[in-house]
């Protein structure tokens, strides 16, 4: 079968990305022991990631808890900053403004501002840098705290990004807190501005990594707003950043014995020279908590990724499958009255004759077996229909079987049981 | 090729370049206090000894202590070398040589001479196995002895300009006789009447100016120097620097073993010409011919830190790498807040052009830099002003300086001043627009890079240097290191004793100066503190202790608090004193401080040797602990990292003493000082050998002869303060 979408990457090798990602955040979390010493930033963009893409999982439960601790402890008494200061203030207002995103922030909660005044200088730039003051301008902005210090701090990413764009340009993450920023205050002009350099990045000859996936970042979330045709470089840009990460992640994690598998191999910088496996990439918390989000925003768009022409491709392919498969039904509903099924097995069941009895048992079987088959086919039906024509999920009829077929085994038993129960209470009930 | 067969065969392959000697230790004589010292008394720690009982003295027979017993043996050591036919470099008489063959061309032996020659020094360490005890060691080391036979007078009438031997260092000594009470001193200016040439110069003891023969003044013997102002004026053909760097195996593929085998043979010499055993009044020495080897168990005992990853994303912890070049070319540099480098640009018409064309390679990239500045510091250079200069003449360069400076005045625009230089300037030649230029933009805010013709030649790989100079002087960060430095809030690298003004341009006055480079945990380089005073000796402990104390305040002004640990570097031992007024100081700001005094040193005489790796190199990262308090680190042996290295590792040997009481290990302060080589923002070469703390104040050293008071001041303003002017 030809996909209706060249080079795309399929609903498995998604699910794949998702898996990966997850494995690391899950192993990498669980060594987590003091907040202070593992990175809050990272960690902080882990919560946020957890919440943006819904992620549950035993071994980070425990993460947004500790971080909100770990929030509190700082905004009660700012004098336990590490000397880090910037990163410090940088993983407080994104943990706030994640909480507040997910509906669990105090509003009115002044000890964030009092925590970041210090730091905020007089052009409004918090750490004199435009990553943190954006940040800062997120979490006041969702504690809706409407004081100076926000118009103060907002006045000076306002000025930055439209008087100053290079310096958003210079780091691709100041793309993905701008956009969040443009988001929250409305500022389509920006939004248009920041889609542009995005397209730009994504479309060089060969984009770094961070430019792709934060580029990718924000064509995705204004993927709404944006024609069909160009589109298709979103989902190719995505699909691309999506492998890079995974890729990266991948590449992050130490292949040395059993104690160490799994883990970031830039902790073990000493055995990994001694395995000359010394360049290694580092796990990047941000990488893999921009990729979660992307991957479940990706999920849920893929349709409205594909161009016109492709998405009518999509449905036009999905309608002779569906065809197809009522086809198959009429032939077996066709077979089956030949074969005089449906049949009534109530009356030889109720016989008293061990024959007719048995007849009755066969009967029920062949009833059963009709509605099992006739349930498959409107299963695969309604996967067509929706995975193909209405989602868009997969890109072609072999992409949807093998999507529907792993959906096919994990509810095979209901498939079963549900057919031959309905056969047996009216068998037994009429 | 090294002859290693005739090698004594030992079960080890990793030595330390020292010997182990038997000491019997007798007794020596104490003479009581208030009794005349006699003739050949030797003081020390203010009281008198004498090796051998006299007649008639009421000297009462004493256990020498440990540094009498060293100092001691030392002086034994001394008379049998002599007796042995072996001299002393003037004033270091722990330099050996033999004097009766020079190995320089003897054409010119009227103006230099140099000898093959070693450094010995005697040093003891408590006994493993009983350590109430000291086991004594000789180190010996090869070394090349470069001394100056031509006085200024010799010079002049050879024919060399007065002009080139100005503000150059020198020494007084009167007659041909050597002695260490020769006096220091820099040359102001020369009054070449041939009848009677004679020399100004500024006494660097007392400060003061005098005038005295110039046939009494010895420029100090560097090799540089004597190439660039003398052999290249006469003529001689001759190039020394390529010569000291061949009898230093700097030039050899194989300097390490060769280095071993050159030591080997200096102890064959020991008992070949029956230096060794030697006794000295009743303490009787022999010597161990084998090297001590080091081991994983006992003292010198090995150990190993990894390499320090680098970090080049503030808000990224996975934006790391091992190599910088490699790093910046991945991730940009640390700091990307930083879009555009507004540069001012001042040199000759030419030089201005190629200066332009540099810079627009930068921004555009090279095979080398792809990418250029944008990929790989985030930043774009733009030209903003511009100073074109008519002549190369010192003068030229100042005025052009002065008037980009006072054009900037209004607008205060530009970042860093790029300046054209027709020529390298050697360290010494302290009248040149390369010292007399950088001072004054510092003095009105303005931090300079210069750039000479040479850099155009071969630029390939000079640009990302040059790109990561401007960035750091630009106010950026390029890179800092990934994981902390364990315990440490605060590391300062101190100088003290440097002087301000010694140059005929810049005044002439002698001021005392000490200056700190304040690192923080990631060793991100956070500013330069400094103090000028009067020049005082006796008084300069509470100098350091005050520039300590004012070094606390600026961090605090940048962290809004103290640093409750800190780490002070310094390239000589701390006096006693020095530490009482340093931790009075601090503890008086933060009472609960935790403070370790390291002192780097890098003149010493000991070097590591591991025979597995093929030139002999003790590999980088593995240091060797001498004692509980002492490390001996190898920065620029053998690693994966660069195949590329010149002659023997540089060795650091770190000693250190904490307070309130020791909180951290030994292998943490390896691991401090090693992380700490990694941040030179000049070096793209992981093979740095010292740690930004003493690098940095290298640099800043070489610049404060030729700052006046005034300029010196210019350093000390809020905006230079933050960046590293000295690059």
């Amino acid at each position: 079968m030809v996909s209706v979408v060249q080079q795309g990457i399929t609903p498995s090798e998604v699910e794949g990305v998702r898996l990966t990602l997850a494995s690391a955040l899950k192993q990498d979390v669980s060594d987590l022991v003091i907040f202070d010493d593992h990175d809050p930033l990272g960690l902080a963009f882990y919560i946020q990631g957890i919440v943006q893409s819904g992620y549950v999982s035993p071994e980070t439960n425990e993460l947004a808890v500790a971080g909100r601790l770990w929030v509190n402890e700082k905004l009660e008494h700012p004098e336990l900053l590490s000397a880090y200061k910037d990163r410090d203030l940088n993983a407080i207002a994104l943990m706030v403004y994640s909480f507040h995103k997910r509906g669990a922030g105090e509003v009115g909660d002044a000890r964030f501002q009092n925590l970041v005044s210090p730091f905020v200088d007089q052009r409004g730039a918090v750490c004199d840098s435009l990553f943190s003051s954006t940040l800062a301008c997120l979490a006041l902005h969702v504690m809706n705290v409407d004081n100076e210090l926000l118009q103060t701090i907002s006045r000076f990413v306002f000025q930055q990004a439209h008087q100053n764009y290079e310096l958003v340009l210079n780091d691709p993450k100041n793309l993905m807190v701008t956009y969040w920023w443009a988001q929250e205050s409305s500022d389509d002009a920006l939004k248009k501005k920041l889609v542009r350099s995005a397209q730009e990045a994504v479309q060089r000859l060969q984009p770094t990594l961070d430019e792709l996936v934060y580029g990718s970042f924000v064509l995705l979330g204004e993927v709404g707003n944006m024609a069909r045709s160009e589109r298709r470089v979103v989902k190719t840009a995505v699909e691309r950043a999506l492998l890079s990460i995974e890729e990266h992640t991948n590449e992050s994690l130490s292949p040395l014995g059993a104690l160490q598998y799994g883990r970031d191999a830039a902790t073990f910088v000493d055995e990994m020279q001694d395995y000359s496996s010394g360049h290694k990439p580092r796990l990047s918390r941000i990488l893999i908590s921009v990729g979660l989000i992307l991957q479940a925003d990706y999920r849920q768009k893929l349709p409205s990724l594909l161009s016109n022409r492709a998405r009518w491709l999509q449905v036009y392919r999905a309608v002779p499958a569906t065809l197809i498969l009522l086809a198959i039904a009429w032939f077996v509903w066709w077979v089956a009255l030949r074969l005089g099924f449906p049949a009534d097995a109530k009356t030889p069941l109720k016989s008293h004759d061990g024959l007719q009895i048995a007849r009755g048992i066969g009967l029920l079987a062949g009833n059963s077996v009709l509605a099992i088959l006739l349930l498959s086919i409107a299963f695969w039906i309604y996967r067509f229909i929706v995975d193909l024509a209405i989602y868009g999920r997969c890109q072609d009829e072999l992409a949807v079987l093998k999507y529907g077929w792993k959906i096919y085994v994990a509810n095979l038993w209901p498939l079963v049981t549900l057919p031959t129960i309905m056969s047996l209470l009216i068998a037994v009930m009429t | 090729m090294v002859d290693l067969a005739s090698a004594a065969v030992q079960g080890f392959s990793r030595f330390i370049n020292m010997v182990r000697l038997s000491v019997n230790v007798g007794p020596v004589y104490e003479i009581p206090l208030g009794a005349d010292a006699p003739m050949g008394a030797i003081q020390h720690n203010e009281k008198f000894y004498t090796i051998t009982f006299l007649d008639g003295s009421d000297a009462l027979p004493v256990t020498p202590e440990t540094s009498l017993t060293r100092r001691l043996i030392e002086i034994g050591l001394r008379d049998k070398l002599r007796a042995a036919g072996c001299s002393f470099k003037p004033g270091v008489d722990y330099v050996a040589y033999w004097a009766k063959k020079s190995d320089s061309p003897a054409r010119l032996a009227n103006i230099f001479q140099t000898f093959a020659g070693f450094e010995f020094r005697v040093v003891s360490y408590p006994s493993p196995e009983v350590p109430e005890e000291e086991d004594f060691y000789l180190t010996i080391d090869p070394h090349v002895i470069l001394m100056m036979t031509a006085s200024v007078e010799n010079l002049v009438r050879m024919g060399i300009p007065t002009r080139d031997l100005l503000d150059l260092p020198g020494r007084i000594r009167p007659g041909l006789d050597v002695s260490e009470t020769d006096e220091e001193c820099s040359i102001l200016d020369i009054k070449d009447d041939p009848s009677n040439i004679r020399c100004e110069v500024l006494k660097m003891e007392n400060g003061t100016k005098e005038t005295v023969p110039a046939a009494h003044v010895f420029i100090a013997p560097r090799p540089e120097v004597i190439q660039d102002k003398i052999l290249n004026k006469i003529n001689a053909n001759f190039r020394l620097v390529e010569h000291i760097r061949q009898k230093s195996f700097l030039d050899s593929s194989q300097a390490p073993l060769e280095r071993y085998e050159s030591t080997r043979k200096v102890i064959n010499f020991l008992g070949s010409h029956e230096v060794v055993p030697f006794s000295i009044g009743e303490i009787g020495v022999s010597v161990d011919q084998q090297f001590v080897p080091v081991t994983g168990t006992s003292f010198p005992r090995e150990d190993r830190v990894a390499e320090p990853l680098l970090l080049f994303d503030k808000t990224d912890s996975s934006a790391t790498h091992l190599q910088p070049y490699h790093g910046l070319r991945a991730f940009g540099a640390f700091t990307k807040d930083k879009p555009l480098i507004k540069l001012a640009l001042l040199g000759s018409k030419a030089g201005l052009a190629e200066v332009e064309k540099m810079i627009g390679d930068l921004n555009k990239g090279t095979g080398v830099m792809p990418g250029g500045m944008a990929r790989f510091f985030r930043t774009k250079l733009v030209i903003v002003d511009r100073e074109t200069i008519s002549s190369d003449s010192t003068d030229a360069y100042v005025n052009g300086a002065q008037c980009l400076a006072t054009r900037d005045e209004k607008e205060n625009q530009i970042g860093v001043v790029v300046t054209y230089l027709n020529d390298r300037t050697p360290p010494t030649s302290l009248d040149s627009p390369y010292f007399a230029v950088k001072p004054v933009l510092l003095e009105r805010g303005l931090p300079s890079q210069m750039l000479t013709r040479f850099v155009f030649q071969k630029p390939e790989w000079k640009h990302v240097t040059i790109g990561s100079a401007l960035f750091a002087k630009a106010g950026g960060i390029p890179w800092v290191l990934a994981e902390d430095i364990e315990e440490f809030d605060m590391i300062i690298g101190v100088s003290i004793g440097e002087r301000i003004s010694t140059t005929k341009r810049s005044g002439a006055k002698l001021r005392f100066v000490s200056y700190a480079n304040i690192f923080d945990r990631l060793g991100r380089w956070m500013f330069f503190e400094s103090m000028a005073a009067q020049y005082d000796y006796t008084n300069h402990e509470q100098q350091f202790a005050q520039l300590i104390d004012q070094s606390l305040d600026r961090y605090k002004e940048a962290q809004n608090s103290y640093p409750a640990t800190i780490a002070i570097h310094y390239y000589k031992r701390f006096g006693k004193e020095e530490r009482r007024l340093i931790i009075e100081k601090v503890t008086a700001k933060v009472p609960e401080a935790r403070i370790a005094f390291v002192t780097i040193d890098t003149s010493h005489p000991m070097r590591l040797y591991d025979l597995r790796i093929t030139d002999g190199s003790f590999p980088r990262c593995h240091f060797v602990h001498l004692s509980d308090w002492e490390l001996l680190i190898s920065a620029t042996g053998y690693t994966e990292l660069s195949q590329k290295r010149i002659g023997t590792p540089v060795f650091l040997k770190v000693s250190f003493n904490q307070y309130p009481e020791p909180f951290v290990e030994g292998a943490s302060i390896a691991k401090q000082v090693l992380a700490l080589t990694r941040l030179n923002y000049k070096a793209m070469t992981p093979l740095v050998g010292q740690p930004v703390t003493l690098e940095y104040a290298a640099l800043a050293a070489r610049f404060t002869a030729a700052f006046s008071e005034n300029q010196w001041k210019g350093v000390l303003s809020p905006r230079i303060r933050r960046v590293p002017w000295f690059l």
